[in-house]
């Protein structure tokens, strides 16, 4: 495997691997990364359809990808999925998965007209004081010592950050910047989150430093992504014949070591409660999805908390069963196990009808919630929540069943230790009308009107134990690679497989880690698209300057007497050279 | 310029820059521009409090409860 940038790989279409007809393909999850896998074996690997066979707990697929209107509670959406034009390898995947409306439009075709017509521009990124916008709202105001913490921590390697977590990274300067609100809650950063994860985004996503605080950069699904990315990928694999197996748990799967080689032979799998073995061979292939962020949700109502007890789910149990029989295959419990108990773990989605909430929506949004176009752009903070809540509304109708009087509205907090503003319990001993009043009181609802409307709207709140897991501290090893080290025919899919540079909590990750597996355990010869370099890129550096520094020039930055000399001596040096040109064009000087 | 002249250039603002910061904490500080403008300087003039926003004063732990 390889990678590669540009039209001329991206378009070729590569030779038909040898034997792809005698393959075989177990996947072990229907998720965004299972499925993914299942179309490259398909459309890169020429393997037959009816010989891949996917396996899933639930009983239907998307893993986190959901979005589902449920006949006892109401419409429910765990989350949603921002995506950018630089997304290499799900573009690569959208654009051969057809729509369900017309077959000759594809998903990819459908997305780029739909954002094209409808962009996200968002006037209002976090509000306080009930429904006020912050006063600096739209810039970064991050401090010199600030902004030197982020160089630092950019040039910094992964082996020298190792476990460390973000508030060991950074001052207090750093953490009072909107640039730290706004990244927080778009991302879901915890402060003891991964440093290196928070690395890996700056560097990744330093091409939109300059639209953090409008989100002009992001990309927005038709409907939920269950609706908009899943079902067309499940028609398609189901046109060709894909197995699916529901109601299946992977249980285990046993891999035999020989010299510098690794290959599983055996997968145990309990379906519908009956036991089963498939003995394996080196031409059968498995892709394991391991661990997830969503398994063991448990969902409340608009009268009930969701519950805080569950069980370690089958993911995370056969991960464990994996990492126990080689050291190549990562460290489950760096990730599942120990998560700080102030973490995000509720998100909510209210269904309203009542028009009353609506002139709030509009005043803090600038935006009409029934026009169909996006309302939020991503979250609006609102900065002194005690569970810094987050608010997202997405293009309405988010559900294609959803009726015309109804909003849905998701919020989500990340603070789950703290009792709220008005509500005084933490949020997850709240139920659905709870979380909404508090809600309501936020963006500016009259006291006296709040419970009224909040019993009149539908609330269903989920608890997700592991939703932040992406996110915790670990070092290298802890995810297994893509293919480790000598595998044949294993390998490992997902946000918590290692691929290097890109960032976990992403569509992307998960269709990057499937499409590299394909490739390297079918020998697929073409190059995988590799992930955006934007940091490698001296202009967008250069850009993200003068964004960080809230649209200053060089000479406008608070230099010393010393740095200013030597400022000028260099832009004088400079004058009417190519490094001139690419400093006025990044508005530096 | 040369290409060698202007690599020049860049190395010598680059360690110009790094002497500057050094002087400018070390030497200047009571005569620069941290007596007259914000976000000037770089030490720590910033501290938390409790009437910080939760999300602030939760950089204080390790997201185990304030």
């Amino acid at each position: 495997m390889y990678y590669s940038n540009g039209n001329y790989e991206a378009f070729a279409r590569p030779q038909k691997p040898a034997n792809a007809e005698d393959k075989s393909a177990y996947i072990v999850g229907s998720g965004l990364a299972g499925l993914a896998a299942a179309v490259f074996l398909i459309r890169d690997g020429q393997v037959p359809g009816n010989q891949i066979h996917i396996f899933e707990e639930l009983a239907l697929p998307g893993g986190s990808m959901d979005g589902i209107l449920n006949e006892q509670r109401s419409y429910i959406i765990r989350g949603g999925r921002e995506m950018e034009p630089h997304f290499e390898t799900l573009w690569d995947l959208f654009r051969s998965i057809p729509t369900l409306d017309d077959p000759e439009v594809s998903v990819l075709d459908e997305f780029y007209w739909l954002n094209k017509n409808d962009p996200s521009y968002s006037t209002t990124r976090a509000i306080e004081n009930r429904g006020k916008q912050i006063t600096t709202d739209g810039q970064l105001t991050l401090s010199r010592k600030a902004i030197e913490e982020i160089a630092k921590l950019v040039l910094a390697s992964e082996e020298q950050l190792g476990d460390v977590k973000i508030n060991e990274v950074f001052g207090t300067e750093f953490f009072k910047s909107n640039f730290w609100l706004y990244w927080s809650t778009m991302f879901a950063f915890e402060p003891w989150a991964s440093a290196v994860e928070m690395r890996r985004y700056l560097l990744r996503f330093v091409h939109h430093v300059g639209t953090l605080q409008n989100m002009s950069a992001l990309k927005f699904t038709k409907f939920n992504q269950y609706e908009s990315l899943i079902k067309p990928l499940i028609k398609f694999l189901e046109n060709k014949n894909v197995d699916f197996q529901y109601n299946t748990t992977v249980d285990n799967i046993i891999v035999e070591h020989s010299t510098e080689k690794k290959i599983a032979t055996e997968l145990d799998l309990t379906s519908s409660e009956e036991k089963k073995k498939i003995s394996l061979t080196a031409d059968d292939l498995i892709f394991v999805t391991n661990g997830s962020i969503t398994e063991s949700t448990t969902y409340g109502d608009n009268t009930h908390p969701a519950p805080k007890e569950h069980e370690i789910g089958p993911s995370w149990n056969l991960w464990e069963k994996l990492a126990s029989q080689d050291s190549d295959f990562g460290h489950p419990a760096k990730f599942y196990k120990n998560i700080p108990t102030a973490s995000w773990v509720i998100s909510t989605t209210c269904t309203f009808t009542d028009e009353r909430v609506i002139p709030y929506i509009k005043k803090i949004t600038g935006k009409d919630p029934r026009s169909g176009s996006i309302v939020t752009s991503g979250p609006v903070s609102i900065k002194d929540s005690n569970w810094l809540l987050g608010i997202s509304i997405s293009r309405q109708p988010h559900f294609q069943q959803q009726r015309s009087n109804e909003l849905i509205v998701w919020l989500y907090g990340l603070f789950s230790d703290q009792p709220g503003n008005y509500i005084q319990k933490k949020i997850t001993e709240c139920s659905g009308k709870e979380i909404c009043e508090e809600f309501l009181y936020h963006i500016g609802v009259p006291e006296n009107q709040i419970a009224n409307i909040a019993q009149a709207a539908n609330s269903i709140p989920v608890n997700m134990p592991y939703i932040t897991s992406y996110f915790m501290p670990r070092t290298t090893g802890d995810r297994p690679l893509v293919v480790p080290a000598g595998s044949q025919n294993l390998a490992f899919i997902g946000n918590f497989a290692e691929t290097p540079r890109d960032t976990v909590f992403t569509t992307e990750y998960s269709v990057r880690t499937a499409m590299e597996a394909v490739y390297q355990l079918l020998d697929v010869d073409r190059g995988v698209p590799e992930v955006f370099a934007s940091s490698f890129d001296l202009r967008t550096i250069l850009n993200s300057i003068y964004y960080l520094n809230d649209q200053k020039s060089l000479p406008e930055l608070p230099l010393n007497k010393l740095e200013k000399v030597g400022l000028d001596a260099f832009l004088k040096k400079i004058q009417g050279t190519y490094l001139e040109e690419i400093f006025k064009a990044a508005n530096l000087i | 310029m040369k290409k060698h002249t202007l690599f020049a250039a860049s190395l010598i603002f680059v360690a110009g820059a790094a002497v500057g910061h050094l002087y400018g904490n070390k030497i200047l500080r009571n005569r620069h521009c941290c007596k007259k403008s914000n976000n000037c300087c770089t030490v720590n003039s910033s501290k938390i409090t409790a009437a910080d926003p939760v999300y602030i004063r939760e950089t204080e732990t390790n997201g185990h409860g304030l």
